[in-house]
């Protein structure tokens, strides 16, 4: 066992893992943060995406300690306040997120990327998000709603 | 994974003694390629050494004739720099297809070139471009370094600190990317440089990367696509997978570097 | 009481105020949040991780199995064996060949034979490591051809019947018509006759969330699972059945389900063995498959061996069909049974076969066992005929969209098979593809490497018989009213993110007029809520939205009797929208629902009701096997896909799929957009990426799974997966809610012969086996190119005789 320190949604935390235990093993079972998903655990799917220094990266394939010391987002720390995200909101509205499972990556690499560039273009939307599986929607949706989100964010 | 012990030295001199000591240590750096094969139980390192809290190896550096990547710069790093998309846009072409965001994100020059995976990218560029794997310890050209799948020249305690490029007058950069892992089933760099006209081929080979000399004798007399296009290599050195067999990785080399010629 | 459907037709749209608008989800913002709880993301106080032992032989006796020393691991609670569960189950209940563990044979490699329960997921797998299993490796059969061919053994199963051959789980011949007559016919008036055979590879349903059970046996002797699981009414029955335990003693609870496409729609493993295992512990116990497991697990798209002969008069309508399949079933039964029946019967729409006959065989082979993933058992009858139609077009130079009208169904009628068919919006699809795809500009007239092709397709909204034979409702709920006019609609229907919750909710809200946000959907728990068998067949919409219709209204009719006594009116003239109710043509005349909702409970007591669906039992032929692929509805959808293929490596990009599909009345048509568009993706990823295939002894290990990894079996990114344009048609079915039918599985089928007809379009190949991946459309380019110009043309007319 170790400890781990992360700043995570704007919170220092602490909690006693094995050595082994990747960032979102960290998340999931030590600090009860469950919305990082675990789809394959091999760095494949990209449910597990959250926002480190600003920039997407998977959780199950970083170490929880080289978290340590950095700027740690995820699924819970999008919104603000009661107000989600805009991303968060326009996910719902477009109907982007079905099972859900794969929402919390896609939002962290969505939001990401607008961080970034406030106004992609469809293919820079493709390209951010080709780290992350979705079974269910087709994308379609996926990128009407961050399109939309990026437009909100614009006004 | 198997538990290990981490550790997290300050400076490279210290990851190399720490390497030295440990029992079956590995350096770690973005841990893209190394963390899946622990899970998968491939490597199952006693000690891992992170190059997370050393400074100074994530640097782009211009020195004229070369440009020198630290060993810490991330994919999107060298995707987005400017210094390399003027002087080496290949390079950053290159650096821009590997993978995902994610991977690139995390994902670093020195971790890959040490890697030496059989179908990732960067092995190609290096050996094209003649570029020169700086480490602790000494230099390494690309000619020396990559020795086969997964099998680099490095010693157990050796750590990467830098990659330099020198600049060529023209090269491009052609792959065919294995659907969703976006690996190479054959990636090519053909580059007119310093170190004269490279053809290497990444993906297509279970030794890892290698050059073709008969490519590169025909671009050298003329640097046009058609002078590679009735050049193929054998098929009884290439990699069969569900991606694809033997003969079709050959084709698709002779299209790639084709393809790559055309983007030089 | 079960009442016919209450449908929806002669409901004019301007009358419906929440159904047909573009309305968000029930549970969007929760799982946009991360706030949605997976089975995963439970963790119950002293549970216990639990581990599954898998077999690495494809065939083989187990002789002993030694737990002693896993068991005396520290940090180990209990470890199980096929000996502790002996009964055996199955989803069809004429089929039960599986144990929740092996009991004395494995049958693929991946059969689990041990579980163990430990204080963690590292001591559990350490415990594996520690179950000694001796084995006699049995002969293993890997191709559905070989297992039929050995008449006499070994087989994989036991016959049930002495002097059958064991290796046969079911075969199937039907004939509608004369078939021979038919085809000779269409030789002899200037018809023409295509054959053809094609194989379709099989794949998996890959849901990003994989399986996860969790077990909890308490002291009362109450056993619940919470399970991701699309049928939690047939868990609930084969979890007291092999467990031996009073159902009424077993509680099955749904969390959100994160994907599951069919893949989730039988009992597994896992959910026995935290049953068992925290029956023995006490303490509450959870499994967690890998992706690996999953792939192992599989149930998915049977591989399929197809030939078809088809014969069309000369001006393109069909005269006969006749098909012979084998199916490669896998291991175990799973649903192989009604795959076997679909793999034929869901053939006979949306056109007009005046004969038709099929003969299917499935077979066991020693690989994970297939069963339902969306559009279960006709994707890959559907693939074949599709290409079929395009040769069939070809050879009699007519326009394949033409020759596809020629041949449509219609509606109000019977298909050769004797299925009832009502609503048909076949012809409308085929014309907004036709628009929408510009496809006179471009069809035979794109240059060189470019090309579009089409399809169409039909599918069921629901199958009108249950798994197990009962006369019970198919699909209930149960509706309760608070005096703060708060709806809580309690459904046994299964969220698995195709938004039946939220289909519950609209449908609610729309009867009794409170706004979305005042229902409450409370589903997925067996104790709470009255049966609904499972999210499968695309029955939900269709089914459950009568039963929420059948429940809202009797509570309407409560409140519209005591309001129009209060207001001296008829109950017809009392409206409930937006809140409130409303006389008819006199809107000064109104008050909030909440009031309308106290008058009818001072009047009648507490107010709520249940509602509930059965379907109509005369949507079928009465010969044997007429019920299987019957279904009240059937949906219509045509495609055109536009593709790009780069002759120098076989790549075909899709560019461009345009889905048509009647879906009835879309609901909601975000949602139902989001079903088109997923079927169509699916269809795209079968038809170019996927392929679930095993290593050969050749290869190294048989029955080895090739890539039980999402880095080696490629579904597609966003990079991958071509632009899809939704176009909805709504034909509004008179026995529907409010006239829908289903769009979950429909539009996946026609995705594939689609793009195998437009790939035929850009260079000139026809693609016969599937995937169309790179290297397979390479050697089929180099086949083509290989042959001179003579032997082409002197080929053409060989292909069609």
């Amino acid at each position: 066992m170790q400890v781990v320190r992360l700043r995570v949604n704007g919170d220092e935390r602490a909690c006693g893992v094995p050595a082994h235990y990747t960032l979102l093993e960290t998340l999931r079972y030590g600090l009860g943060l469950t919305g990082s998903k675990q789809g394959c655990d091999k760095g494949d799917c990209g449910a597990c995406t959250v926002i480190l220094d600003g920039r997407a990266v998977l959780s199950c394939l970083t170490l929880a300690r080289e978290a340590e010391g950095r700027e740690l987002r995820t699924v819970e720390g999008l919104a603000i306040g009661t107000e989600p995200h805009p991303v968060q909101d326009q996910f719902d509205l477009a109907g982007a997120a079905q099972c859900g499972f794969c929402t919390p990556g896609i939002l962290c690499s969505s939001v990401a990327l607008l961080e970034r560039n406030p106004s992609p273009s469809r293919e820079e939307v493709r390209a951010a998000l080709a780290g992350n599986l979705c079974r269910c929607t087709g994308y379609e949706k996926i990128y009407d709603a961050v399109e939309a989100a990026a437009r909100k964010m614009g006004q | 994974m198997e538990d290990f012990q981490y550790h997290a030295p300050g400076s490279v001199d210290a990851a190399v003694s720490l390497l030295r000591d440990a029992e079956d240590g590995k350096v770690v750096a973005g841990g893209m390629s190394l963390l899946p094969l622990m899970k998968l139980g491939l490597a199952a390192p006693g000690g891992l050494v992170s190059l997370g809290k050393v400074s100074g190896l994530d640097g782009i550096a211009d020195r004229g004739s070369e440009i020198e990547v630290g060993a810490l710069c991330t994919h999107a790093q060298v995707a987005a720099a400017e210094i390399v998309r003027e002087r080496i846009p290949a390079l950053a072409a290159m650096a821009e297809g590997i993978g995902d965001a994610q991977v690139r994100n995390r994902g670093t020059i020195g971790g890959s070139v040490a890697h030496n995976d059989p179908a990732a990218d960067y092995p190609a560029a290096c050996l094209a471009l003649g570029a020169t794997i700086a480490t602790d310890r000494r230099e390494i050209a690309a000619d020396d370094f990559f020795l086969g799948m997964f099998f680099t020249a490095l010693e157990e305690d050796e750590v990467i600190t830098a990659v330099r490029f020198p600049v060529p007058t023209r090269a491009g950069w052609a792959k065919f990317p294995n659907p969703a892992s976006k690996y190479a089933v054959a990636g090519v760099m053909a580059a007119d440089g310093p170190a004269g006209v490279r053809v290497a081929v990444t993906g297509a080979s279970g030794d890892g990367v290698f050059r073709v000399a008969e490519m590169e004798a025909a671009l050298a007399s003329s640097f046009e696509p058609a002078s590679v296009a009735g050049v193929s290599v054998s098929a009884e050195a290439m990699l069969s997978d569900d991606a694809a067999g033997p003969e079709y990785r050959a084709h698709l080399v002779t299209v790639m570097a084709k393809r790559a010629v055309e983007e030089a | 009481m079960i009442r016919p459907a209450a449908g929806g037709a002669a409901q004019a749209p301007e009358a419906l105020s929440v159904v047909g608008r573009r309305m968000r989800k029930v549970d969007g913002l929760a799982k946009a949040t991360g706030r949605a709880r997976y089975t995963d993301d439970i963790a119950l106080p002293g549970m216990l991780h639990g581990k599954i032992l898998r077999s690495p032989h494809p065939h083989a006796r187990i002789l002993a199995i030694d737990t002693s020393r896993a068991a005396a691991l520290e940090g180990v609670h209990a470890v199980v064996t096929g000996r502790d569960m002996p009964t055996t189950y199955g989803i069809i209940p004429w089929t039960p060949d599986e144990h929740p563990l092996c009991v004395d044979r494995v049958r693929y490699v991946g059969d689990g034979v041990a579980a163990v329960a430990a204080v963690d997921e590292d001591t559990a797998n350490a415990a594996l490591e520690l179950v000694e299993v001796a084995y006699e490796e049995l002969p293993a059969y890997l191709d559905p051809h070989d297992a039929i061919a050995a008449a006499d053994g070994p087989f994989i199963h036991e016959p049930r019947k002495p002097g059958r051959n064991g290796n046969v789980t079911k075969v199937v011949k039907l004939a509608f018509g004369d078939v021979e007559a038919g085809i000779a016919a269409a030789r002899e008036e200037g018809g023409v006759v295509v054959e053809g055979d094609y194989f379709f590879e099989g794949t998996t349903h890959t849901p990003i969330e994989p399986h996860c059970a969790i077990g909890l046996a308490d002291a009362s002797g109450k056993l619940t699972v919470w399970s991701a699981t699309q049928v939690p009414h047939y868990l609930h029955r084969e979890l007291a059945r092999v467990l031996e335990l009073d159902p009424a003693m077993v509680r099955v609870v749904q969390p959100p389900v994160g994907g599951a496409f069919g893949g989730k729609s039988e009992p597994f493993d896992l959910e026995f063995c935290v049953a068992k295992l925290s029956m023995i512990t006490g303490r509450p116990v959870k499994i967690l498959y890998t992706r690996e497991e999953v792939f192992y697990s599989h149930r998915g798209r049977h591989p399929f061996h197809m030939r078809y002969r088809t014969g069309a008069r000369a001006d393109g309508v069909l005269a006969a069909v006749d098909a012979e399949i084998v199916m490669d079933g896998g291991a175990y039964a799973s649903f192989g049974l009604v795959t076997t029946y679909y793999s034929g019967q869901l053939l006979t729409a949306p056109y007009q076969m005046p004969a038709y006959r099929f003969h299917s065989t499935r077979a066991y082979t020693n690989k994970p066992a297939c069963g339902p993933k969306r559009g279960h058992g006709s994707v890959q009858p559907r693939f074949a005929f599709e290409v079929q139609l395009d040769r069939i077009a070809e050879a009699l130079e007519i326009d394949p969209i033409e020759l596809r009208r020629r041949n449509a169904l219609g509606e109000g009628t019977r298909t050769v098979n004797d299925l009832r068919v009502t609503s048909n919006g076949f012809l409308e699809c085929l014309a907004m593809v036709e628009d929408a795809s510009a496809w006179r500009r471009k069809f035979r007239r794109l240059p060189y490497g470019r090309g579009v092709g089409v399809a169409g397709s039909t599918y069921i909204s629901g199958t009108n018989y249950p798994v197990y034979p009962n006369d019970m409702p198919q699909s209930a709920v149960q509706l309760q009213v608070d005096r703060s006019g708060r709806v809580a609609v309690f459904s046994g229907a299964s969220e698995i993110g195709q938004g039946v919750d939220s289909m519950v909710a609209y449908v609610v809200a729309e009867e009794l007029g409170v706004p979305l946000d005042h229902v409450r959907v409370f589903a997925g728990d067996t104790d709470f809520t009255p049966v609904d068998l499972g999210a499968y067949s695309s029955r939900v919409t269709f089914m459950l939205g009568n039963a929420c219709i059948d429940a809202a209204r009797r509570v309407k009719r409560q409140v519209q009797k005591v309001v129009a006594e209060a207001w001296d009116a008829k109950p017809q003239e009392v409206l409930l929208a937006g809140g409130l109710a409303v006389r008819a043509g006199d809107t000064g005349t109104q008050m909030p629902i909440r009031e309308a909702f106290n008058l009818a409970e001072a009047a009648f007591g507490a107010l709520g009701a249940t509602g509930s669906y059965d379907t109509p039992k005369d949507v079928h032929g009465s010969y044997r096997g007429a019920t299987i692929g019957a279904s009240p509805a059937y949906s219509f959808t045509a495609h055109v896909a536009e593709v790009e293929v780069d002759p120098e490596t076989g790549f075909v990009d899709v560019v461009q799929i345009w889905i048509a599909h009647d879906c009835g009345r879309a609901l909601n048509p975000v949602l139902v957009e989001g079903q088109m568009e997923g079927s169509a993706y699916m269809g795209f990823a079968e038809a170019i990426m996927e392929e679930q295939i095993f290593k050969t002894a050749d290869q190294g290990r048989a029955g080895l799974h090739n890539a039980p990894s999402l880095l080696d079996y490629r579904i597609p990114t966003s990079l991958d997966t071509p632009a899809l344009r939704s176009l909805i048609v709504e034909s509004i079915d008179p026995e529907g809610p409010y006239g829908a039918k289903e769009a979950g599985e429909g539009p996946l089928h026609p995705s594939i012969p689609a793009i195998a007809n437009a790939i035929y379009d850009a260079v000139g190949v026809r693609m016969n086996a599937l995937p169309f991946s790179p290297p397979r459309v390479w050697r089929a380019l180099q086949a083509e190119a290989a042959r001179t110009p003579a032997a082409r043309s002197a080929a053409t007319p060989a292909a069609v005789s």
